[in-house]
């Protein structure tokens, strides 16, 4: 039975997806997409780096399985795989005759060492642990590999589908970050530093109809409003990342341009400190939680353009729950609470907001005054990022803050004690245990729900909004990718329609 | 009083600068709407009669912004330029009349001060106590210390070597009632003016700091921040930074002219002279 459920999961998520598109793509033309910040190199395997996601993931390198714009996984270097019952030992079947961009063959010989590579003791992969979690591989031919893990982990096809999981060739790695060489869709023509990366279709890439663009170049522009100039200009064809809603809406005025408003996996907290009085009593956590009118807060800080949450967990990734409901706003429950917990005429507190991200400091404002409408009063405290990293994240020494988690798959930090909002429950540890040990896939969807709802039920932080993934374009730039799942500006089935 | 209203500059600044001031005050009594408080149902609307200066992203009131922004803008003024007098005259008289070891100590630590800009000093000032409004006013009036400090040692030399002096110090009065009776009342209208010209200064250095994120924190309206805040809706709605815009140069012209037209009439022969 579990092995059935093993195989309809691959069966469900394997279906390739294909956006909706009312006209048949055209083939040709050049695409000129402008991201703010530049790569340190261009070596996902070797850097944290968002810069370099944005640039190559899907688009010159691919690892065993991607993650599409929807979310969910496809098969990427591998066609298929199964899993066995115990959940520790994945089978992928890969594809063949597939080549690097420099003629060199792929097969199961390549992605072993690829995986070695990021588990050696001196690698300079930012996740080792994706790697050194694999007990064993086996390849038994060609187009067959075999891997068995330490341990059982929900999540180990996801950390497959991250950027440092790509696979690089075994004879052409080593320049990697300045010249890389992948199996995309696209290949590497050159970088002009300071300026853009020019990548070219992969005439030997394959899937035969993809890509549908003849060249690919991100270039980079740092300023907000240099970058709308750009696009006005026609110097640039898509912004992939605008960071403030109301850029979105000037442009969204222009009929030449159309903005893409989807989801994020970035959630916005007011990160709560749980071992720093009042807030590590529980009421207090819920009071506040009423006291926020998550609607009003994404209106005015993102005009609309992000989705509200009830928990850490984004609504764009697999098993969520919706716990928008859980505390209404109801600000005469919030005094209530407030009442029981000891604070009848509510307290004062300090919110520390980073200065380097507007979000942050917009819903930090809006807060204060939701919570000063129950009696709790905000003092704003506009830090440096900085300070911001030192003092609140690694000292621990705040009450409140604001910051978007943008990383999927996190909850994680919240079996964490030491983390720094500091949120300590047996209760949790053990649902995420379960949730990462679970075999089935409906024992991953009951755990993973539990995970959410224990954090929602604590209140642990303040749950707001994720952020939306705003893009603009041309308006004859199609299908570019709505929402922002993972850190990606897949380009892949980009087409022009004109 | 004719003598000061008949000269335009002085009345026109005058009148500017009253505004600001009146502004201000009537703002502690009584503003159209709540200056902190959002509505979201009103947010980035245009100048109408419910909102003459229209309103924010948040839906707070343009003109109530302003009107409180005017409190914060006096104060800055009065207390940085207090601050820079009171530190600033005492240590320029310290220096004109203290011997040689104090002269030379001061006006070299003045001189050390005058050394890095204002902004950048006052940049390092917030950054090491914190980004407050205190804290601006702190790091503008100590800037000021050793321009007061030098125009006060100045003028108080020339003032020393005149003639009453002499016939003070001959009828035997110390001298510390003399710098007291006699120094002060003379040196006092150069001080006048610079301190309106640095009430000018510190308004700007003020609205510079808080549009840096480094003076007046949020929710409290001041007149930079709200220019900053307003930065990214300059495309979509921009009343929101041409009044807070408009309200920053009303104030420092007005405080400038005064301070011109005050010299022109108190020091004619700096007047003459241009």
């Amino acid at each position: 039975m579990k092995r059935l459920l093993a195989i309809a999961w691959v069966f469900v998520f394997a279906i390739p997806f294909s956006a909706p598109a009312a006209e048949t793509p055209k083939k040709g033309g050049g695409l000129i997409v402008c991201v703010g910040d530049e790569p340190p190199g261009l070596d996902p395997t070797a850097s944290a780096s968002a810069a370099i996601d944005r640039v190559v993931y899907s688009n010159l390198f691919e690892g065993l399985v991607k993650v599409d714009r929807n979310g969910r996984l496809v098969p990427g270097l591998a066609l298929g795989w199964e899993i066995s019952p115990d959940a520790k030992t994945y089978t992928f079947r890969l594809r063949q005759g597939v080549r690097f961009h420099n003629g060199e063959p792929f097969n199961a010989q390549v992605a072993k060492w690829n995986l070695e590579r990021g588990a050696a003791p001196d690698t300079k992969n930012a996740h080792p642990e994706f790697f050194r979690q694999i007990e064993k591989i086996e390849t038994p031919d060609d187009s067959t590999l075999r891997l068995t893990l330490k341990d059982v982990n929900a999540l180990f096809l996801f950390q497959m589908a991250e950027g440092d999981a790509v696979l690089l060739p075994m004879k052409g790695y080593e320049d990697t970050a300045a010249r890389p060489i992948g199996t995309g869709p696209f290949r590497f023509v050159e970088w002009r530093r300071g300026d853009s990366v020019v990548l070219e279709r992969n005439p030997n890439y394959w899937n035969p109809t993809l890509p549908y663009l003849d060249r690919l170049t991100f270039r980079f522009i740092k300023d907000p409003s240099a970058q709308v100039a750009a696009l006005k200009a026609g110097d640039v064809d898509v912004l992939g990342w605008i960071l403030a809603p109301e850029i979105a809406r000037g442009i969204a005025r222009d009929n030449r341009f159309k903005i893409l408003a989807g989801s994020s996996t970035s959630e916005v907290i007011m990160s709560t400190n749980n071992k720093a009085k009042p807030f590590d009593n529980k009421l207090v956590r819920q009071a506040m939680a009423h006291a926020i009118d998550r609607k009003t807060v994404n209106e005015l800080v993102m005009l609309g353009y992000g989705t509200p949450i009830g928990s850490h967990w984004p609504p764009i990734t697999p098993y969520y729950v919706d716990l928008t409901k859980k505390f209404p706003y109801d600000p005469k429950k919030a005094k209530e609470l407030l009442a029981q917990a000891g604070y009848p005429n509510g307290f004062s507190a300090r919110i520390q907001l980073p200065a380097i991200y507007p979000y942050a400091q917009k819903a930090g404002e809006v807060i204060a005054d939701m919570l000063g409408r129950v009696g709790i009063k905000l003092k704003i405290e506009i830090v440096e990022w900085g300070f911001w990293l030192d003092r609140i994240f690694k000292q621990k020494d705040f009450e409140l803050s604001m910051i978007g988690h943008a990383e999927a798959w996190d909850i994680g930090i919240y079996a964490n004690p030491n983390y720094y909002f500091q949120y300590d429950s047996a209760e949790f540890r053990d649902a995420y245990q379960k949730a990462l040990r679970a075999t089935s896939e409906a024992e991953k969807a009951k755990w993973f729900a539990r995970c959410q709802e224990i954090v929602a039920e604590d209140a642990v932080n303040g749950f707001l909004f994720v952020s939306p993934s705003l893009s603009a374009m041309k308006a004859e730039v199609m299908n570019w990718w709505k929402d922002y799942p993972t850190i990606a500006l897949d380009a892949t089935e980009v087409w022009w329609n004109k | 009083m004719r003598r000061f209203f008949g000269n335009k500059n002085f009345t026109v600044g005058f009148l500017l600068s009253a505004a600001v001031v009146l502004a201000a005050a009537l703002s502690l009594l009584w503003t159209p709407y709540d200056p902190n408080r959002m509505s979201a149902l009103e947010r980035l609307e245009g100048p109408s009669l419910r909102h003459p200066l229209g309103t924010d992203q948040y839906g707070r009131d343009t003109l109530s912004r302003i009107l409180a922004g005017a409190v914060n803008s006096i104060l800055v003024g009065l207390v940085t330029v207090a601050i820079g007098l009171v530190l600033g005259v005492a240590l320029g008289l310290l220096a004109a009349y203290g011997g040689r070891a104090a002269d030379e100590a001061i006006m070299r630590l003045a001189d050390l001060l005058f050394g890095f800009p204002a902004v950048l000093t006052a940049i390092l000032i917030t950054s090491i106590l914190g980004p407050s409004m205190v804290n601006a006013m702190l790091a503008i009036g100590i800037f000021y210390i050793p321009v007061f400090a030098r125009l006060t040692r100045a003028v108080a030399r020339v003032v020393w070597e005149k003639e009453f002096i002499a016939a003070a110090r001959a009828s035997g009065i110390g001298e510390l009632a003399i710098v007291r009776r006699h120094v002060l009342p003379n040196i006092l209208s150069p001080l006048l003016i610079q301190g309106t010209i640095q009430f000018a200064v510190a308004i700007l250095a003020e609205a510079g700091l808080s549009y840096l994120g480094l003076g007046t924190q949020p929710p409290h309206a001041s007149w930079g921040r709200m220019l900053n805040e307003a930065q990214t809706f300059l495309d979509t709605s921009p009343w929101m930074a041409i009044f807070p815009g408009l309200a920053i140069a009303w104030a420092v012209l007005g405080f400038n002219l005064m301070g011109d037209g005050l010299r022109d009439v108190l020091d004619p022969k700096m007047a003459r002279l241009r």
